[in-house]
């Protein structure tokens, strides 16, 4: 079965991440039937002296330093989507695997035990329906990699007519 | 009961004792004032001292939220800041969008209310139920910017969502604002009441959330809005849209004080050209899908590395039309140094017009400016004053006050030239535009766009038409003008009161598609409480009228002060649309005579009468401008 992921593909302007946190909002909703990003599984970081907005969330590694270094292997992926599932019983809410990731996509909310990452939304990623810039993809890397060869493509053949 | 939306608490912040209390929001309150600007405008009618300076460290100053600020209520995110303004005297608050608003509701409280004066400088931090008062003497001078990343710092926590003063509000400079973010501003001379009472900045950490009684249906409407309510071009070009339409003709609504409307140059300005050379990225506010803000960053050339957000439509005017500059990045170095400061860009950019034509006009000498010459198009001497106001300094010392006091305290005639309503100034023209002028003049807040937002441009044409007859629509129609200009305040004070972009939901026109009733769902959705579109459109009037109650009885006002300069009567329109047009005193004064009558107000004290008041279930202010006479 084919991985998909978010991803932030932001072409030209004004088609860019604007730090607008409707991902988040759309998110915390659709888990928690609460309005509160701090519960969010996609997060804008925000860099404001710097002029920076970038949505992060899980990248569905296909070696997952979290679930590696799980010592209660409390992270399962053995379903279809292959996303993160924590089984709650067997955390122990160490953070090991907050630490381990590289992206800050995994973490444990504040006034919760288990850690939480991106579930796809059962292949329905809310964040990308609701995304107004129209920035946030679900895509799969080979997916990805097929459209940067049409685009390569693209400009190679124009450069060829002219 | 409360089910949703409110964050259920009230902060009480005595800035003399240093003590901290909570209370509970009362639904009753909630439901008859609604939240954001209602219930702060109520809070400042009860609470403010009727004979004491807007200075005094007893008045209040109140932040406040709306039960939909923090939802997904597309633009929610909204606060307001209220206060006696000591521009005006009479009534004062301003509303910005960002961050702040959301992260305070997420903490859990609606309002905060700050009482008394600190014995030295401090800041709120508020982290969901812990609240404490923090040392602030080692950002006292801070710019806002600096401050904001100072406290980020301190605090440990990037996500940290903060409302700030810049050296202008520490110096209880009139024409300073409150800054949140990089550009984020409530103006209106709230800036020097925060100052006032030693407050250097109120910073906030939310976790907690923001339930909504009826999820389903909530979230289908916003789910709605979102998508039905775009405008590509705003999020293409920003507010400065506008630009374009004055560049078409070569004339500007807003330029050299108002006294021409030539201006060339403003082609070297509208936002395409931003576009192409200094646009960074966008920027929207919270939860917001239209994104009208956008940030620059300026890599080559003089004004190298200045980098902020902005400039919005108003800067534009203040800091480009205006002073006539027609540098683009100039306009954004005093666009970021505004913000940097802590002045309001629109006041400020105002007065400074203001003194560049008594300079043009030999009022003001090259002595009395301090050596600066303050011609039309000098960027620099507009940088050099929008600091020397901020720190009071040299003419900043008296241009600071704000354009009605500084105008007295220039004297020699510098009153002709001065243009305000009730001590606030306005930046466009309105000659030929009625509905402009009502609106600026009836504003409960002193001259201001936003009450009645552009009564002229923006109307909801059908409506108008069907309600208050053809002539209420046309620019220099009177008929119909009066009960038109009520029903459009009334109608734009819902999103105040909802904690929502104004902007968002005039420009995008849902309130031309939205009625009463559905904005009454969106609350009833969000709250639990019931609530039908009469009964809110009857508590955006109740909020209307406590503030001209409040004019009235702390603020003095009355029917002469409901007046423009004699100049726009006197002197005629040089070209664009409204070529050759002045205002008639005659036209003007049956405008009001209907929108009082339209109102239920006193036509010649401008009082609220009993019997509307009544109406409108407040007994008690009846009573209490009763005994006043």
């Amino acid at each position: 079965m084919v991985r998909k992921k978010v991803s932030l593909q932001e072409g030209s302007f004004p088609v860019q991440c604007s730090g607008c946190r409707i991902c988040e909002l759309v998110c915390s909703f659709t888990h928690y039937e609460i309005f509160n990003p701090a519960l969010s599984r996609i997060k804008v970081a925000k860099l404001e002296s710097e002029l920076i907005d970038y949505p992060v969330t899980c990248r569905q590694c296909s070696n997952p330093p979290c679930q590696k270094v799980c010592p209660t292997n409390a992270i399962e992926r053995d379903n279809p989507l292959r996303v993160n599932r924590i089984n709650e019983e067997r955390c122990i809410g160490c953070g090991e695997c907050v630490t381990a990731c590289p992206f800050g996509a995994i973490f444990i909310p504040a006034g919760k035990n288990s850690p939480v990452s991106c579930d796809l939304c059962e292949g329905e990623p809310k964040c990308v329906q609701f995304c107004p810039m129209k920035v946030l993809t679900f895509t799969s890397d080979e997916d990805l990699a097929r459209e940067k060869r049409k685009k390569v493509a693209e400009a190679e053949s124009k450069n060829q007519e002219v | 009961m409360l089910n949703g939306g409110y964050g259920g608490t009230i902060l009480r912040v005595n800035l003399d004792t240093k003590e901290i209390i909570k209370e509970p929001l009362d639904p009753e309150l909630a439901g008859t004032f609604i939240g954001g600007r209602g219930i702060n405008s109520w809070l400042l009618y009860r609470e403010a001292l009727p004979h004491e300076s807007p200075f005094h460290p007893r008045n209040p100053l109140i932040f406040g939220v709306g039960p939909l600020t923090g939802t997904m209520l597309p633009a929610a995110s909204r606060f307001t800041v209220t206060a006696r303004s000591p521009l005006t005297y009479g009534h004062g608050d301003a509303n910005a969008g960002g961050f702040f608003g959301p992260e305070l509701k997420l903490a859990g409280y609606d309002h905060i209310i700050f009482k008394g004066k600190s014995s030295s400088p401090v800041y709120l931090w508020i982290e969901n139920d812990r609240v404490e008062l923090r040392d602030a003497r080692y950002l006292w001078g801070k710019d806002t910017w600096e401050t904001q990343e100072l406290i980020r710092k301190e605090l440990g926590d990037e996500d940290i969502q903060i409302a700030c003063i810049g050296p202008a509000g520490e110096n209880l400079v009139r024409v300073a604002c409150i800054i949140h973010g990089l550009k984020r501003a409530a103006a209106k001379a709230m800036g020097p009441i925060m100052g006032s009472k030693n407050l250097k900045a109120v910073a906030v950490r939310g976790t907690k959330g923001v339930k909504v009684a009826q999820p389903d249906e909530f979230f289908q409407i916003c789910a709605r809005i979102l998508k039905q309510y775009q405008r590509k071009d705003l999020t293409l070009y920003g507010t400065p849209i506008s630009l374009f339409y004055e560049a078409k003709t070569g004339c500007s609504w807003a330029t050299k004080n108002l006294q021409t409307t030539q201006f060339p140059g403003i082609k070297n300005i509208t936002p395409d050209k931003f576009n192409e050379k200094y646009l960074h990225r966008l920027k929207a506010c919270f939860g917001c899908s239209l994104s009208c803000g956008r940030t620059y960053i300026i890599k080559e050339g003089e004004f190298q590395g200045v980098k902020g957000e902005g400039p919005e439509l108003a800067a534009c005017w203040s800091w480009g039309t205006q002073p006539q500059v027609d540098n683009l990045a100039a306009v954004l170095k005093s666009d970021a140094l505004s913000n940097q400061m802590g002045v309001d860009c629109i006041e400020t950019g105002d007065v400074i017009a203001f003194a560049m034509e008594c300079y043009e006009k030999g009022i003001l000498s090259r002595e009395e400016t301090g050596g600066l010459d303050l011609s039309w198009g000098n960027y620099r001497a507009v940088h050099t004053l929008i600091e020397q106001i901020a720190r009071r300094q040299g003419i900043g010392e008296i241009l600071g006050e704000g354009m009605r006091i500084a105008a007295q305290k220039i004297g020699k005639g510098a009153e002709y030239y001065c243009r305000h309503i009730k001590g606030q100034s306005f930046p466009a023209e309105m000659r030929g535009k009625h509905g402009s002028v009502l609106g600026y003049l009836t504003s409960t807040r002193g001259a201001d766009h936003l009450r009645g937002i552009a009564v002229d441009d923006l109307m909801p044409i059908k409506y108008i038409q069907e309600h208050f007859g053809e002539e209420a629509l046309k620019g220099e129609g009177v008929k119909g003008k009066g009960k038109a200009t009520k029903w459009v305040q009334d109608m734009t004070t819902i999103p105040d009161l909802f904690g929502v972009c104004k902007i968002f939901y005039v420009l995008s026109a849902v309130y031309t598609d939205f009625t009463p009733d559905d904005f009454a769902r969106i609350y009833t959705t969000a709250t639990g409480m019931e609530m039908s579109g009469e009964e809110l459109f009857r508590a955006s009037e109740r909020i209307y009228n406590v503030e001209q109650a409040f004019n009235v009885k702390v603020g003095g006002f009355s029917r002469k002060d409901d007046c423009l300069p004699d100049r726009l009567f006197e002197e005629q329109v040089d070209g664009g649309s409204a070529k050759g047009k002045t205002l008639k005193r005659d036209a003007v004064e049956k405008l009001l005579d209907e929108y009082y009558e339209a109102r239920g107000w006193n036509k010649s004290t401008t009082a609220p009468s009993r019997q509307t008041l009544e109406r409108l279930g407040l007994k008690e202010v009846a009573d209490d401008l009763e005994k006043r006479q």
